[in-house]
């Protein structure tokens, strides 16, 4: 077997809303096949870095970008996230996002909206109700009238859609019960061997058990980051709260974030 | 009341809820393609009156080159508005959308009065434009149908060209939802009123979704032009009158809904049609009014959206 490959590259990325610099000097690699579990207490940055990797930061005049971000070899800093979702990236936005008076084929067809895909959208589908069979029988209903862990599953289903190779996974076990969580996270256990997956999860328990590497974020920065084999908890909680002299402390303003 | 009496009022009522209910047709042609715009983009089109006279205008212009059956313009027509639509939003109003402008950092007044302002302006040039070109003199699509009429019974009648127009309405506002709720630009469209940046991480290119939806919403202008110019005359200044029918039509319909847009067309011209027969001709604008102030006051969501 070869060097695995690379898949993404992040050099230096700094992301700003306005005044407010919401990531500083971040650097990451992920080779294919890799779960990262990207972890960080409320304000860290950790939607902000999968915004930033989808393109959504460099989209207007509020939020900037600076830094080299690479996917597959190929420069996407510059690009839309309509280019990037082509190239292969896909997120699970935090809060779901679903388009709300549509049903749930409706939200998922919106995934294969791109001409490439429509081709394979039906084969697509069908994959989808495989792998959420409680979406096949819904597959009519108006999303806002169903269950907080089944809307998850329509807001991954339809990132799926898109045949992304890289999945970002945004908080997708907010506000569901136990036992929701846990069919959600059995049914991403078999999405594992086909994609690289980056999840920011809160739980920390469960993101260990899902995820090989971990990234610790704080307050704007990875503090942290290595094969979960060979991290302990107490690394782990010690970067989370800042204990480790590790970054500077650094006092922000508060700023009303709208996610 | 004698038989005969009885007989008289209910031939009132039947021609006043017909003709009530053609000229709702026609409304509703007039207000889709200012439902559309509100309905996709929040965008407040004030513009969309002179839009449909530029198209009157238009269908004249090319029938004056073209003399052919009248409507065979529409074949031309329908297109080139298109067109003008997608470029107008592409070149002009995404740059000064609300969802532009907030990003931009500037204020939220800003950003509520630009389109507004705009809009207002291509109002004014349009109007300006058509005096310079044609004067004020007015016109019209000269056809065979405008003295027309269907004869139900021996009392009831009804104009073949408003039954047409409200056939017209009814079947284009119909495919128009369904191309909305069926193709794959369609529920682009759908995708990108609702969430904007979502819809760009589904790869829509929300710019072009723009564009297309402005492009229907003149396409529709064209339809509604050509049937103002087949049913009556018109002039450069005439569009501001149709901003406000197509307003009160959206308000009784339900912002944006284009099923509640058919629906409130036909309220709306019933109302105003029995407030006609029944009060005289006076009472026909100032009824229209009443309907679309107590509908604002008592159902501002609109007659007919859940
Ligand atoms: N739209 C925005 N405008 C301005 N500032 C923002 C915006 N979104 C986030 N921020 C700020 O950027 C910083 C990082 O926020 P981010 O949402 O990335 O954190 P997070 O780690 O995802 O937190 P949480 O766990 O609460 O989701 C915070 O200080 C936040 O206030
Ligand atoms: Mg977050």
């Amino acid at each position: 077997m070869g060097k695995p490959l690379s898949i993404l590259s992040l050099q230096g990325i700094c992301a700003y809303y306005g005044e407010l610099q919401a990531l500083f000097d971040i650097d990451l690699d992920l080779t294919q096949g890799d779960i990262l579990a990207l972890i960080g207490a409320n304000g860290a940055g950790k939607s902000t870095l999968l915004r930033t990797l989808t393109g959504l930061t460099t989209v207007g005049g509020k939020t900037r970008l600076t830094g080299r971000m690479a996917f597959e070899g190929q420069p996407i800093e510059s690009l839309p996230p309509e280019r990037i979702v082509e190239m292969g990236i896909a997120l699970v936005p935090e809060g779901r996002r679903l388009f709300s008076r549509m049903s749930v084929e409706d939200n998922l067809l919106c995934g294969a909206y791109l001409p490439i895909w429509r081709q394979g959208a039906r084969r697509k589908l069908d994959e989808i109700y495989a792998l959420f069979p409680r979406l096949a029988e819904r597959r009519r209903q108006i999303v806002t009238q169903m269950s907080g862990g089944e809307q998850q599953m329509v807001a991954i289903g339809r990132a799926l859609m898109t045949s992304p190779r890289l999945l970002l996974l945004d908080e997708v076990s907010l506000g569901l019960s136990p036992a929701a969580v846990e069919e959600l996270y059995g049914n991403l256990q078999r999405l594992r061997n086909e994609l690289t997956i980056i999840v920011v999860e809160q739980d920390l328990q469960r993101a260990m058990g899902f995820a090989g590497r971990a990234a610790v974020m704080l307050e704007g920065r990875v503090v942290l980051a290595n094969d979960i084999s060979k991290l302990s908890r107490e690394e782990i909680t010690t970067a989370y709260f800042g204990g480790s002299g590790h970054a500077s402390p650094q006092t922000k303003m508060p700023v009303q974030g709208v996610h | 009341m004698t038989t005969e009496d009885f007989y008289w009022a209910l031939i009132d009522l039947a021609n006043g809820l017909m003709t009530g209910a053609t000229l709702g047709g026609y409304y509703a042609l007039i207000s889709v393609g200012l439902a559309l715009t509100f309905g996709v983009m929040k965008l407040v089109n004030l513009s969309h009156g002179d839009w449909l006279i530029v198209a009157a205008y238009l269908a004249v212009v090319i029938l004056g080159l073209y003399p052919v059956s009248p409507f065979w313009v529409l074949l031309p027509l329908v297109p080139m508005m298109f067109v003008i639509g997608y470029v107008l939003q592409r070149g002009l109003l995404n740059r000064v959308s609300t969802f532009a402008v907030e990003r931009r950092g500037l204020s939220p007044i800003m950003a509520m009065m630009l389109p507004l302002l705009i809009t207002f302006g291509i109002s004014t040039v349009l109007s300006q434009a058509l005096q310079l070109v044609f004067s004020t003199n007015a016109q019209t699509i000269r056809n065979d149908y405008s003295f027309s009429a269907i004869a139900l019974s021996q009392d009831l009648s009804i104009s073949t060209l408003r039954l047409g127009f409200l056939v017209l309405a009814a079947v284009l506002i119909g495919a128009l939802a369904l191309f909305i709720q069926r193709t794959h630009i369609g529920r682009a469209i759908r995708a990108t009123s609702d969430d904007a940046e979502i819809a760009a991480l589904m790869g829509m290119r929300t710019a072009h979704v723009y564009g297309v939806a402005s492009g229907l919403s003149l396409m529709f202008a064209a339809f509604a032009g050509f049937m103002i110019g087949m049913s009556r005359s018109f002039q450069p200044f005439d569009g501001p009158p149709y901003l406000l029918t197509a307003f009160g039509v959206v308000v009784i319909g339900g912002l944006g809904s284009l099923g509640g847009c058919f629906l409130g067309g036909i309220v709306l011209g019933i109302t105003q049609v029995l407030a006609g027969t029944y009060f005289g001709p006076a009472a026909q604008q100032l009824a229209g009014y009443l309907l679309i102030l107590l509908v604002l006051a008592a159902r501002p969501q609109g007659l007919f959206k859940r």
